[in-house]
């Protein structure tokens, strides 16, 4: 699930096989955004190994956007975008909230921070992914972008 | 998320099954962590084989388990963590916290200890 890839992230490639969702912030539709993001990942024959990383990354991060972006205001909008870029799939989530930086959250494995309930979740999608970011948009909010690079099957 | 509850040689297990995630599965974890707690159990098994999901709040929910038994004199340990549970427990480096079994009569026997 986590080995480190041999591969390049290829950003200036172009986006491809590109889908977009615009939703409200209910906890309700996560699961749906996850089922369509992780079928999409499947058909272009990533492994179970990326699926399962990406599952994990896009439901921590819409979480995220409803709860603390949005501050669970059901009508704040979310738009979310999933595309490939060479044998990257990104992921862009974009909520209407102020935004946070993601260098200043307190690392998780830390002894004073290894029995708190909380801190965990942008530190492990960190952990799984490439190219995490995240902008402020304009006018708009903020958008966290994240992609996962296709790893090498492994050879039965 | 279910949880059911069954006791072995004086050990609580609970046997969970599902996703442990945001409002399936904290919530419940965390009313039966209290439940043992406010009935003076002191050695709890939590058991993850069927566990196909876990978030980060459902992760906080084991370590508030935890720390919420420790506090009131007992002691919470782990049972079969499926390997991307794992991944995330070695990622975060809880599995330097938590003491972790492969085998239900290893882990109930580590009670006596």
């Amino acid at each position: 699930m986590m080995q480190p890839d041999p591969s390049p992230v290829t950003p200036q490639a172009p986006e491809t096989f590109l889908v977009e969702l615009n939703i409200p912030s209910d906890m309700d539709l996560i699961d749906l955004v996850v089922d369509l993001g992780t079928s999409m990942i499947s058909l272009k024959g990533f492994s179970d190994d990326d699926v399962s990383a990406i599952r994990f990354a896009i439901h921590e991060t819409l979480v995220n956007a409803i709860q603390y972006g949005n501050q669970g205001l059901i009508d704040a909008r979310i738009t979310v975008r999933f595309y490939l870029k060479g044998d990257c799939f990104y992921t862009d989530i974009e909520d209407e909230g102020s935004g946070f930086d993601p260098d200043a959250l307190a690392n998780p494995t830390l002894p004073e921070n290894l029995l708190k309930a909380t801190g965990r979740g942008i530190f492990l999608v960190r952990s799984m992914t490439e190219d995490f970011k995240v902008e402020k948009t304009p006018g708009k909010g903020v958008r966290v972008t994240f992609c996962r690079l296709k790893r090498q099957q492994p050879v039965e | 998320m279910k949880i059911k509850r069954r006791e072995r040689d004086d050990v609580i297990i609970l046997d969970f099954s599902g996703e442990i995630t945001i409002g399936k599965g904290d919530v419940e974890l965390r009313k039966e962590i209290s439940d043992l707690v406010f009935s003076e159990k002191k050695k709890i098994l939590l058991n993850l084989r069927k566990v196909d999901f876990i978030d980060s709040s459902g992760i906080g929910e084991i370590v508030r388990s935890f720390t919420t038994i420790q506090k009131n004199g007992g002691v919470l340990k782990l049972l079969h963590l499926e390997a991307k549970v794992r991944d995330l427990f070695t990622i975060t480096r809880l599995i330097t916290v938590f003491e972790t079994f492969e085998n239900e009569k290893d882990a109930v026997d580590s009670f006596k200890d």
